[in-house]
């Protein structure tokens, strides 16, 4: 059992397109996944669900005003739980900071819930405070979505500085699983990107690459899976095939 | 004077002081056979040296760890040395303990310095030099559930 964050702390990167459809093919695989969204934004739940409303949310699930298992709702189309996302995480820097073991809310609250799920995918805000902190205190392992077209190696620093803190000051030890790189548009600029992320940070890079792929866009406005909603597309053939190189 | 720790990175559940466990890795280092590396450690006023362990051999890294107190300011700084004497070594630093203490081997190029090492560690008792510190963190799981369990958080 594993708990994995998508995250970048740059935004536009196919963060949420990522941890969805990741959360998809993994269960197409036959794992039982749970997909949390700890963003504030809930893109992750409107891909999934729309526009509906839940009574608790992974805020509620934080700040241990509900259970996970009273949080948890069922998603029959990805073939997933989830534990939605609200806007009111964005109070969360406020609603914690003075407690005692504030970074390990999220941690402690999922016990109960681990050992029922193969995977469970952090959604992760693009914002660095206590709620990714949560997230990655929770976690065992990352994976960073990139867009090479607005690539920079500071937004990968930003995060492995954020790895480097919370093992310094936190005492918690996060493996990065590897770089997926998406919107991919063509080769220009990719090998570049990929020399450098692995040569100067010793990354994993992997080689299925996320076309910028309007059936993507379609997906998420239908509340689908890529696959289901395109199976040709190369995003779905993508995902699928990273799917099963991240899972190995 | 010391780093700065950014708050969001603090442990909220051991106060200043509590005895934790500090790693301390060194990037790059490469040594030969005859070689060792140490880290020098002033630890409330007592000096330490503790041998530093490859971790990984690719990124040349070396670890060790020892018991210090939460966010205790401290100085420490690194040296190579072969059986006869000091052959290297790193800029005298403050810093602050916390769980890991992350370096790279960066050796001064200034002879004093080095001369000043090997004055010291003549000078000092064969008891200065200790070995790695054994047990858990404190900042485990474990002592948080024990927290729990004991006020019922």
């Amino acid at each position: 059992m594993s708990i994995i964050s998508i995250i970048n702390q740059k935004g536009g990167v196919a963060k949420t397109t990522t941890a969805v459809n990741l959360a998809f093919e993994w269960s197409a695989l036959g794992k039982k996944v749970l997909l949390i969204d700890l963003d504030p934004q809930a893109s992750a739940t409107k891909s999934v669900f729309g526009d509906l409303d839940f009574e608790f949310t992974s805020y509620d699930v934080v700040t241990h005003n509900a259970s996970v298992k009273q949080s948890i709702q069922h998603s029959e189309q990805f073939g997933i739980d989830v534990i939605p996302g609200e806007i009111m995480l964005s109070g969360i820097d406020i609603k914690l900071a003075a407690q005692f073991g504030r970074e390990k809310y999220l941690k402690r609250s999922l016990m109960p819930v681990k050992s029922k799920y193969d995977v469970i995918i952090i959604d992760c805000s693009p914002t660095l405070g206590l709620l990714t902190v949560n997230a990655l205190i929770a976690s065992d392992e990352i994976v960073i979505p990139i867009c090479p077209e607005y690539f920079s190696l500071k937004g990968i620093e930003l995060i492995l500085d954020t790895i480097n803190n919370i093992r310094a000051g936190l005492g918690h030890t996060i493996k990065i699983k590897g770089i997926v790189i998406t919107r991919y548009k063509g080769r220009k600029v990719i090998d570049s990107v990929i020399e450098k992320v692995e040569q100067t940070y010793g990354l994993k890079v992997f080689s299925d690459f996320i076309p910028d792929n309007i059936a993507v866009e379609e997906a998420h406005h239908a509340h689908l899976p890529v696959r289901k909603h395109c199976p040709e597309s190369k995003a779905a053939e993508a995902y699928k095939n990273l799917a099963k190189a991240l899972w190995r | 004077m010391a780093s700065k720790v950014n708050p969001l990175f603090q442990d909220s559940t051991i106060s200043n002081g509590t005895n934790i466990r500090t790693q301390f890795e060194l990037k790059k280092v490469s040594l030969k056979d005859d070689e060792r590396i140490f880290l020098s450690l002033i630890d409330r006023n007592e000096k330490k040296y503790i041998e530093l362990k490859c971790i990984d051999i690719k990124s040349g890294t070396y670890a060790c760890s020892v018991w210090l107190k939460h966010k205790q300011e401290i100085n420490y700084q690194f040296f190579i040395k072969n059986e006869n004497k000091i052959l290297s070594a790193s800029e005298p630093q403050k810093g602050i303990a916390m769980y890991t203490l992350l370096e790279t081997w960066a050796p001064v190029e200034d002879q004093s310095v080095i001369d000043q090492v090997e004055q010291e560690v003549q000078a000092s008792p064969e008891s200065a030099f200790i070995e790695e510190a054994s047990g858990t963190n404190v900042s485990s799981e474990d002592i948080i559930e024990n927290l729990i369990e004991k006020w019922g958080l």
